[in-house]
């Protein structure tokens, strides 16, 4: 088929969430700076529009390709990941950047799609008859946890849960006995019992920081200056936009700087205070549908790979914002993940838009598999 | 839906496991959770009224607060601009030289806890929450980008110590990098907070609020009472000198006092926290002789008898408690003598007379068995210490001041309902209009009359214990207390130790103040022997102050004064 042609069958409600979304993002970058292109708004629509295309390009090329280069996706990855352990940037008091002249890559942020692909790839290979077997419960789970301990080395609490939790649900879509989760669960509750045990001992599992992020979490008010400024702030960004909010480039708590990291993980606020209730369920409805539009994609693709491939990526995907959002409002701790495509920021913008090609890709080719 | 349908009829390769498509039905819930979690929680947090966060300028009006002032306008208490600085690290770039540099301007800095906080990654940190001019000039000066100024406002008691304990002190209670909202922790400050936390300034007229203090009385009186606290080797004391007629306090002084400027809302380290307390209102003491004119003015008023009638002095015992003087009285003594020569068994015959019901009637009319109604919270939650059952042992000790606790203020409005002619009043630490309505009557003025006549003997008999008060200038009257402190360790009272009070109402030509001082375990040194008693102790302070305040008080000399002492 025409690879033109091909672009007529994307999916095109999708398209114009993504579009819809990126739109929000630029007006609340424009308002976060002051009524200003630079110097965020103008990088992130370039970034935007670039990588808007190549969504399309993606498309057009077959899900069998894609489907073919998933193992070396995911060695690629793993190999980034061990690269920046060893030769990355120290941003933050963490190695998590990787700079290749061109572009600094986050390689943990690539790293998702990579390992979706690489377990879609796992299961469409497996026969359906072996999918709970203890032996071939192991070999995803060790895809998985690999790269998650390295993260965690990095160190970057945050997105090795992440890397987790995407890599479970897929194994849970693919099919796995619902026993298995039941046992992760539970160790991962005694694990965490165990972390708090350690606070304070020689062998103290996680850095202070963690612990005084949870501390925060819990408390946020026991420490608003240090390190409960944010989530103090944010809250009270949240609340003071009511219904309908304080109106465009109105809002006082982003204007006047008192958001910390307000063009980035915490431009949810700025939202929030300025579009007020209905804003922020916009938003959300926006997001909503961009998930229930990827499940419908899934439904109606018989290729095993791709219905695996489009719920890992949307799961990705809702993770970004259901953590990002949940962390803003103090339902989470503050971990830094950001906004998809309302935050400012080049490896999630691209990571997120490279996602929904695959996407596109997979419902472009779902009745035919070549 | 070509495609699908052609789609499905196709052989499937790679069939998936029959689990996939009910698994993703459950993601989809998962996620309509998620949202409906999630506006469920910003529907919570929108529909929150949040007034601190309405917007910055909004925000600046709301933090002003009010002067407080004296009665002739003198500023006690006032907000003015200061300035905070605080600092974000990531702008920094030499960190230990900027730690350093700072070390410079704010010696009191540790160098070490301040680069540690520049270093640990944090975004935000307060280098101070008030910096002066000099030392914001100097940040200024530094031209180092992360350190910033934000304006804030603090409070500033221009007299410092001058009536601390009416005037209260503040905290700062809300603060960010532009604003400090000061409330109020005790005294007036508190009292009034919402009255003195004005949410728009320029709307109100007046930005003071009045207090009834006369600013030079306040002065005199903390300076002779620093100073007689300090001759008594006292641990403490109190003034107040009100207005018997009205109820205003023109002054009220409690020693140890404390600086407000230096009050952060903590306590410092070394800082005794008694030295809040006011101990002219929230301090409850027996009180001693004082009392026993309460009986005498419920005899009065019921007709039981009359100044002249004469009374019973010889000791006696109830229930084995044996009741005596430490001086002599012949057997019979007329009530007159009893008060000034300050007779223990006299009163306790006298309250014996009165009875329970009586003695209660005139404790209630007076006062005496509530907290003080006033403004400050702290009259209103110090309530007098009454006895738990009123035998006739109980009735007798309190007649003369045992038994029972009230503050120094009850006292003071007490004997202002004895010598304004009978007319109930409320203390008031605000200035009031000239034409306010006069209170119930709840004594005779005959009662009142007869009042002012054996106060003013205790002063005037040669035989008085408050005889050192005779002026030439004025006519006093007034009642001395003596009463030993109990003791901690043991049952019982110490003899060495002792609560000594006074109070007083002048001019008596036309009454209209009274004045009421104790000291807290006086003892005069000065002496051939060591003496406690009131009429040693607070009694030539109180000369001394009514010396002092009277003219600032417009206490016009009375030549009466000088024929009432030749006379006797």
């Amino acid at each position: 088929m025409n690879p033109f042609i091909k672009i007529i069958y994307i999916n095109w409600p999708l398209q114009i969430l993504i579009l819809a979304t990126a739109l929000f993002g630029f007006l609340m970058l424009y308002s976060v700076s002051g009524g200003s292109w630079e110097p965020w708004t103008k990088p992130q629509i370039n970034r935007f529009f670039v990588s808007f295309i190549l969504i399309f390009v993606m498309s057009a090329i077959s899900i069998s390709f894609w489907q073919k280069i998933s193992p070396f996706c995911y060695l690629l990855g793993l190999a980034l990941l061990i690269a920046v352990y060893f030769y990355g940037d120290t941003g933050m008091g963490a190695k998590r950047w990787l700079d290749l002249r061109i572009i600094k890559l986050q390689p943990s942020e690539a790293f998702k799609i990579s390992m979706v692909m690489a377990l879609a790839y796992y299961y469409h290979k497996l026969p359906a008859s072996k999918v709970s077997h203890p032996f071939y419960v192991l070999i995803p789970l060790l895809l998985i946890i690999i790269p998650a301990l390295i993260v965690f080395r990095q160190p970057d609490l945050g997105t090795a849960l992440v890397i987790i939790m995407i890599g479970i649900f897929v194994m849970f879509i693919a099919g796995v006995h619902f026993g298995y989760f039941l046992f992760g669960g539970l160790s991962f509750f005694t694990l965490l019992f165990i972390l708090f045990q350690s606070r304070g001992k020689d062998w103290q599992l996680l850095k202070d920081y963690h612990f005084r992020r949870i501390d925060t979490f819990l408390d946020p008010s026991a420490d608003p200056l240090g390190a409960g400024y944010h989530i103090t702030q944010s809250k009270i960004a949240l609340g003071s936009g009511g219904l309908f909010g304080r109106g465009y480039m109105q809002g006082s708590q982003s204007q006047l700087n008192f958001l910390p990291e307000k063009h980035t993980d915490f431009i949810f606020t700025t939202l929030a205070e300025e579009f007020g209730f209905f804003g922020t369920i916009g938003l959300l409805i926006i997001y909503s549908l961009i998930v229930a539009f990827c499940i419908f994609s899934a439904l109606a693709t018989t290729d095993k790979y791709s219905r695996l491939l489009i719920t890992g990526l949307c799961m990705t995907f809702f993770t970004y914002f259901s953590i990002n959002i949940a962390m803003v409002m103090g339902l989470l701790p503050v971990v830094g993940i950001p906004l998809p495509l309302v935050s400012y920021g080049g490896s999630s913008m691209i990571v997120i838009m490279l996602s929904f090609g695959l996407i596109q890709s997979a419902h472009v080719h779902k009745n035919i598999g070549f | 839906m070509e495609l699908r349908m052609k789609s499905s009829n196709k052989g499937k390769l790679f069939t998936d496991h029959p689990r996939t498509r009910s698994r993703l039905i459950l993601f989809s819930l998962m996620v309509l959770t998620g949202f409906s979690l999630i506006s469920g929680k910003i529907a919570f947090l929108a529909s929150k009224e949040n007034k601190r966060n309405i917007s910055y300028t909004e925000r600046e009006e709301i933090h002003s607060r009010l002067n407080i002032s004296d009665r002739n306008g003198n500023i006690l208490a006032t907000n003015l601009e200061g300035a905070s600085a605080y600092i974000r690290p990531d702008e920094i770039q030499k960190k230990s030289l900027i730690a350093q540099r700072l070390k410079g301007i704010f010696p009191d800095l540790n160098e070490d806890v301040l680069l540690n906080k520049l270093n640990d990654g944090r975004k935000f940190f307060w280098l101070k929450s008030i910096v002066s001019p000099r030392q914001e000039k100097a940040l200024f000066d530094l031209g180092q980008p992360g350190i910033y100024i934000g304006k804030r406002e603090y409070r500033f008691y221009p007299y410092g110590t001058l009536a601390s304990h009416v005037i209260g002190y503040t905290k700062v209670n809300e603060f960010d990098v532009n604003y400090a909202e000061i409330s109020g922790i005790s005294g007036v400050e508190s009292a009034f907070e919402n009255k003195l936390a004005i949410k728009n300034l320029s709307k109100v007229k007046n930005n003071s609020i009045h207090l009834s203090l006369d600013l030079s009385v306040q002065a005199e009186v903390e300076n002779v009472l620093k100073e007689w606290q300090k001759r008594m080797g006292a641990k403490a004391g109190g003034v107040v000198i009100m207005n018997i007629h009205d109820g205003e306090i023109v002054a009220l002084a409690s020693s140890p006092d404390f600086n407000a400027n230096k009050e952060r809302g903590e306590l410092g380290e070394n800082k005794d926290p008694s030295i809040y307390f006011n101990r002219v209102v929230q301090g409850v003491y027996e009180m001693g002789s004082t009392f026993k004119i309460f009986s005498v003015a419920q005899g009065l008023e019921k007709d039981l008898f009359t100044l002249d009638s004469l009374i019973d002095t010889r000791a006696f015992r109830i229930n084995s408690r044996k009741i005596e003087d430490k001086y002599k009285f012949n057997s019979e003594s007329s009530i007159y003598e009893i008060i000034v020569r300050s007779s223990n068994v006299g009163s306790a015959r006298l309250a014996l007379m009165v009875g329970e019901k009586g003695l209660k009637e005139i404790f209630s009319k007076l006062g005496l068995l509530e907290p003080v109604r006033m403004e400050l919270r702290e009259a209103n939650t110090t309530r007098p210490i009454l006895p738990k059952n009123w035998h006739d042992i109980t009735l007798a000790t309190v007649s003369y001041g045992y038994g029972m606790s009230v503050s120094l203020l009850h006292l003071a409005k007490a004997y202002a309902i004895l010598g304004n002619g009978g007319f109930d009043i409320e203390p008031t630490i605000l200035k009031k209009n000239h034409n306010s309505q006069p209170g119930s009557r709840v004594l005779k003025k005959t009662t009142s009359d007869e009042m002012l006549k054996l106060l003013e003997a205790v002063v005037t008999d040669q035989r008085g214990t408050a005889r050192i008060l005779r002026s030439k200038y004025y006519r006093i009257g007034g009642k001395t207390g003596t009463a030993e402190k109990i003791s901690l360790e043991k049952r019982g009272y110490q003899k060495d130790k002792v609560v000594a009070n006074f109070v007083g109402l002048f001019p008596l030509q036309e009454p209209k103040f009274v004045i009421a001082a104790f000291l807290d375990e006086p003892e005069n040194n000065l002496l051939q022997e060591p003496c406690r008693y009131a009429s040693c102790t607070v009694v030539p302070m109180v000369k001394k102050l009514i010396e002092r305040t009277g003219p600032l008080m417009n206490v016009t000399p009375d030549h009466q004064a000088l024929t009432v002492y030749r006379g006797l």
